[in-house]
């Protein structure tokens, strides 16, 4: 059940003709737009072109730019920045925590993440004597996530087709995009099977983040046993292309 | 960022009129190029360091640079970590070093220390923010240890609203039906004072005056060292915080003729005129002044004695709401706090930072007559020498933040304010 049909709050026994409009992946997708057939709302920026998305990019640009005279798409603030700050993993991770839009929260969650790793790590580096000791020390949060990403990233993932009446588990190959969408969603979800729950969450995911950086941890086990059950379901794998 | 615009950009229809509002623009831009570029300066490297650890010996010129707290001082006068706020602890832990800057207001008040008459009632220094998170209790933890190397008495409150908010560990007093004691809470303020101070009382043999009897069978004889009070009020933890009004009585009565100067140091005194969230049975609020060790506290304000400095500051984190039923008509007759802050039952106070809405009248009457001294953000110089110091301690670690593009940006995202910079900077 999804969490906003509660939102428009029913008696139980009479059911309304506009119920769809309160399941968000009921409405989202129209199919008109200013009265064009098959069409939705973001159509409307097939016309515009890309912003301009880099500092260096705004400097070399030249005044035959089509920007000059095309329509230009809007800049998402949170997806494409001019700080240089900005990372898109970063984004990426927060737009995956985000729930019912609060991305004050998640930001502050992420940001306390970063200080927790950074906390241990800068502690460790320097109380570290030697220089080797402390070449060896990762300081850089936003470094350990990406490693950490890469670690839990699977190669393959698992799907399901009918043939002869039964169902089969086929492993196929995964796209990269969803590929990094896995990890990080395995990411938070071995945070949110960490103990003890009196822990903070930016506290346990950035242990999280920490150990499957160093390819350890509860992610990477996840990882391994999806790895496992493509292999063990390696004799359906001709499903994909022959029906 | 490319998996969004993918998403967006995803083509269903190839004819459509294109809009063009923007058909004129291209007139309007200018060549980037020709816009002087500022090239950056390599300026010779100013120290954000002194090596002076000693914060008697501090002048105008060390003004903006850090300095190391020893770590033995440090353990002294903060035995249980209170002095400094927990942010700050956190990031000197990783730092492997207490460093704190030496700013304005606290010099200022090392000098008035340095330039008063003993002789006459305490002077009291109330020290207010400009805005949040300005570094009030970092000024005070330097005056503090100006005070602890000068070796005059510590008679140090920390964070003076602890007490009241601590409402599991009130209790009613024994001996008098209307006051209500704070055994833990008072049991720490004991230790810490004797922590601090531990030196001078040996060194002066401070030995009380007056009898003091916490209960039929049990009493105190005149003539008993303070460090065996201290350590019976700590065994016994029901006499704590009666043993706090005793320590002040001794002070106040002793230190003149003994001839040590004190220091008295409370930090967010607005707590002790306000509302507490200590609960009487038939659901009414305790006033701070019906909690013991507060009353006795509040004596080391008063104007009867000497051979007494007083440093007070006052801000939003001592402004304590009321718990109970009587919040809302609390909120109503004070309106500037925010109550759509995000986390449910936190307000934050978002008013102006100033001494009488800060400190109210009943405050203002208690305390007067006060310097009120305002602590600021940082200045140009001083954001400089934060950064640099982040930078050293390895703090900022994307090499965008170590570049000058990055701190053009950490100074336009925090404008200069200390807090606002640790929060930025704490996670890049």
């Amino acid at each position: 059940m999804l969490k906003s049909s509660y939102l428009i709050r029913y008696s139980s026994f009479q059911f309304k003709r506009s119920f769809h409009l309160t399941i968000p992946s009921l409405t989202a997708g129209q199919t008109q737009y200013h009265g064009q057939k098959n069409s939705t709302w973001w159509d409307k920026y097939d016309s515009h072109v890309d912003p301009v998305q880099t500092r260096t990019d705004l400097l070399n640009m030249d005044d035959l730019d089509e920007r000059h005279f095309r329509p230009v798409k809007p800049v998402i603030p949170t997806y494409q920045s001019f700080s240089c700050f900005h990372d898109p993993i970063i984004s990426r991770v927060i737009g995956i925590l985000l729930r019912e839009g609060n991305r004050e929260l998640v930001e502050e969650l992420i940001h306390k993440t970063f200080r927790t790793m950074k906390l241990i790590q800068i502690g460790k580096y320097n109380r570290a004597k030697t220089k080797e000791e402390r070449d060896s020390i990762e300081c850089n949060p936003v470094t350990l996530l990406k490693q950490a990403i890469k670690n839990a990233t699977p190669i393959v993932r698992l799907t399901r087709i009918a043939k002869g009446g039964t169902l089969y588990s086929v492993p196929i190959p995964i796209s990269p995009i969803r590929a990094t969408f896995t990890a990080i969603r395995l990411l938070i979800d071995s945070t949110h099977d960490a103990r003890p729950h009196d822990q903070r969450f930016w506290t346990l995911f950035a242990k999280e983040i920490m150990d499957a950086a160093q390819n350890q941890g509860r992610t990477i086990k996840k990882k391994q046993e999806i790895h496992r059950n493509a292999e063990l379901n390696r004799a359906y794998a001709h499903f994909k292309w022959q029906k | 960022m490319t998996l969004i615009s993918s998403c967006l950009i995803r083509a269903r229809l190839a004819c459509r009129p294109f809009y063009r509002f923007y058909a004129n623009s291209a007139p309007r831009t200018i060549d980037v190029h020709s816009i002087p570029q500022e090239p950056i300066e390599t300026k010779a490297e100013q120290p954000f360091r002194t090596s002076i650890d000693d914060p008697t010996l501090h002048t105008e010129k060390d003004l903006g640079l850090f300095y190391t707290v020893n770590s033995d001082d440090f353990k002294k006068i903060s035995p249980f970590g209170k002095a400094l706020p927990l942010q700050f602890r956190e990031e000197c832990e990783a730092f492997n070093e207490t460093a704190i800057m030496i700013r304005q207001p606290s010099l200022d008040i090392i000098k008035l220390i340095k330039q008063i008459n003993w002789n006459l009632p305490p002077l009291k220094v109330v020290l207010f923010p400009a805005e949040l998170g300005v570094g009030m209790s970092l000024c005070l933890f330097h005056v503090i240890h100006y005070g602890y190397r000068k070796k005059m008495l510590l008679v140090n409150t920390p964070t003076a609203a602890e007490v009241l908010k601590l409402a599991l560990d009130a209790t009613p007093s024994p001996n008098n039906e209307q006051m209500w004691d704070t055994p833990s809470a008072a049991s720490t303020w004991l230790k810490t004072f004797a922590i601090n101070n531990e030196a001078i009382l040996r060194e002066t043999d401070f030995r009380t005056k007056f009898t003091y009897t916490w209960s039929a069978r049990e009493s105190t004889p005149a003539g008993t060292h303070l460090l065996d009070l201290i350590g019976y009020a700590t065994d016994r933890i029901k006499y704590a915080s009666e043993c706090v009004g005793a320590i002040v009585k001794e002070v106040k009565a002793q230190v003149r003729e003994k001839n040590i100067q004190t220091l008295v140091t409370f930090d967010t005194i607005n707590s002790y005129y306000g509302p507490t969230w200590i609960v009487k049975p038939d659901k009414s609020i305790v006033k701070p002044n019906e909690v013991t060790m507060v009353k006795a506290l509040q004596e080391l304000l008063l104007p009867d004695w000497n051979n007494a400095f007083i440093v007070v500051t006052i801000g939003p984190k001592g402004i304590i709401i009321p718990k109970v039923r009587e919040k809302h008509n609390w909120l109503v007759r004070h309106g500037h706090f925010r109550t759509e802050h995000r986390l449910p039952g936190v307000l934050m106070y978002d008013g102006p930072m100033t001494v009488k809405s800060l400190l109210g009248t009943e405050g203002i009457e208690a305390l007067e007559p006060f310097v009120p001294i305002q602590v600021e953000k940082y200045t140009e110089n001083e954001f400089n020498n934060q950064y640099r110091y982040y930078i050293d301690r390895n703090w900022i670690q994307n090499y965008h933040g170590r570049e000058e593009e990055g701190r053009k940006e950490i100074l336009f995202f925090t404008a200069r304010n200390p807090y606002e910079m640790a929060k930025f900077v704490g996670s890049r």
